[in-house]
């Protein structure tokens, strides 16, 4: 081994740290080598005066006070937020409820605008086709029964038309409600 | 040794299990803070930003690591993002308790303690050293000379701990010798001579 080699064994040696066979080998060397015997002299000496010097004040009495100072603003704050999150949460729910009520509601009325407008169509060509007959009997026979299939096709068809009208305002009440 | 903070965090008591971590780890979170900052004060305050991070950061630790590692990854990082905003404003100022600081040790660095034996001004020579060697001598000393600590604290594995340790006290060595050749002996010469 040369001298490099047993130089980081001198820093070992030093601190302690070698087994009792390399302890015995690196004491022999350090006797027989005066350069080796210097350098851990040398390391004796800045061991001392780092050990000295390399010091560290400890943490002052009112480290933990203002830690808690600190950590107690942060909970607050944090609680805060919380609350503030919650209400917007709160708020979104609310308005989503107020929104899907309306547009229940608005559904439902839509319906009964149909629903009443269909009896009032109902009820308007019940009658005039049950005026059809007396209107009938002034016309001259043969015109009579050319016109009764097209009388009654076409309060049919009101009907349809009717019914056709209610599931589309169903189906969009909003835009019609604005409509109408 | 870190058994009851985990149960503790394990049964979500995360006030418990902060105050366990602050008083186990709060002196050396404060050293390791100041081995890479070199100032107490700074050093403070950045065990308290660590500790207000890891009061935060507690009910999200996923126990992968020990609390010790993960703890001094967070002091590094805070560390480092300080050093950096730093660097960002190196202006100083005269009114800084760290330059009346410095100023008051200067006598100190030019002379030896006359009962202490021979002695080395190393607090000027290791301002010299390289950052990652100064960092571990100084905790080295500081954590009463445990290469697994200061391993675990830097997050270095232990042979480089050894490596690192061995350069910085032959650079400290050649530093002084140096730096004492025109007016005294080398301390080495003097320590030979006295042993």
């Amino acid at each position: 081994m040369t001298c490099a080699d047993y130089e980081p064994q001198i820093a070992d040696w030093l601190d302690g740290r070698l087994d009792p066979a390399t302890t015995a080998s690196v004491e022999q060397h350090l006797a027989e080598c005066p350069g080796c015997a210097a350098f851990a002299a040398s390391l004796r000496v800045l061991d001392a005066s780092l050990a000295r010097r390399v010091q560290l004040r400890p943490l002052t009495p009112g480290f933990e006070t203002r830690l808690r100072a600190r950590l107690d603003s942060i909970s607050s704050a944090d609680a805060e937020a919380r609350r503030a999150e919650l209400k917007r949460a709160l708020q979104a729910d609310y308005e989503a409820t107020l929104a899907r009520m309306r547009r229940r509601v608005g559904s439902w009325s839509a319906l009964l605008d149909v629903l009443g407008l269909g009896l009032l169509t109902a009820g308007t060509l019940t009658a005039a086709v049950s005026q059809v007959p007396k209107l009938m009997q002034v016309l001259p026979p043969d015109l009579q029964s050319q016109l009764g299939s097209p009388l009654t096709l076409g309060a049919a068809a009101g009907t349809v038309l009717v019914l056709a009208a209610a599931w589309f305002y169903g189906r969009r009440p909003a835009r019609l409600h604005s409509v109408i | 040794m870190e058994e009851d903070i985990r149960a503790q965090l394990a049964a979500g008591q995360y006030r418990d299990a902060f105050e366990l971590v602050l008083e186990r780890f709060k002196d050396k979170v404060f050293r390791l803070s100041y081995a890479m900052l070199r100032s107490e004060t700074l050093a403070e305050d950045m065990t308290q930003d660590v500790f207000i991070k890891v009061w935060k950061a507690l009910p999200g630790y996923s126990g992968a690591a020990s609390v010790s590692t993960w703890l001094y990854t967070i002091t590094r990082n805070t560390c480092l993002t300080e050093l950096k905003r730093r660097q960002s404003r190196p202006t100083v100022s005269l009114d800084t308790p760290e330059f009346e600081a410095v100023v008051d040790t200067l006598p100190a660095m030019q002379t030896s303690d006359p009962e202490g034996g021979a002695e080395m001004d190393v607090h000027d020579l290791l301002g010299r050293l390289p950052e990652k060697y100064r960092q571990v001598v100084s905790l080295f000393y500081l954590e009463q000379k445990s290469y697994e600590e200061v391993g675990a604290m830097l997050g270095l594995p232990l042979g480089t701990v050894k490596t690192f340790l061995f350069r910085a006290r032959k650079e400290l060595i050649r530093l002084a010798a140096r730096s004492s050749k025109p007016a005294t002996p080398p301390a080495a010469s003097s320590a030979v001579a006295a042993g």
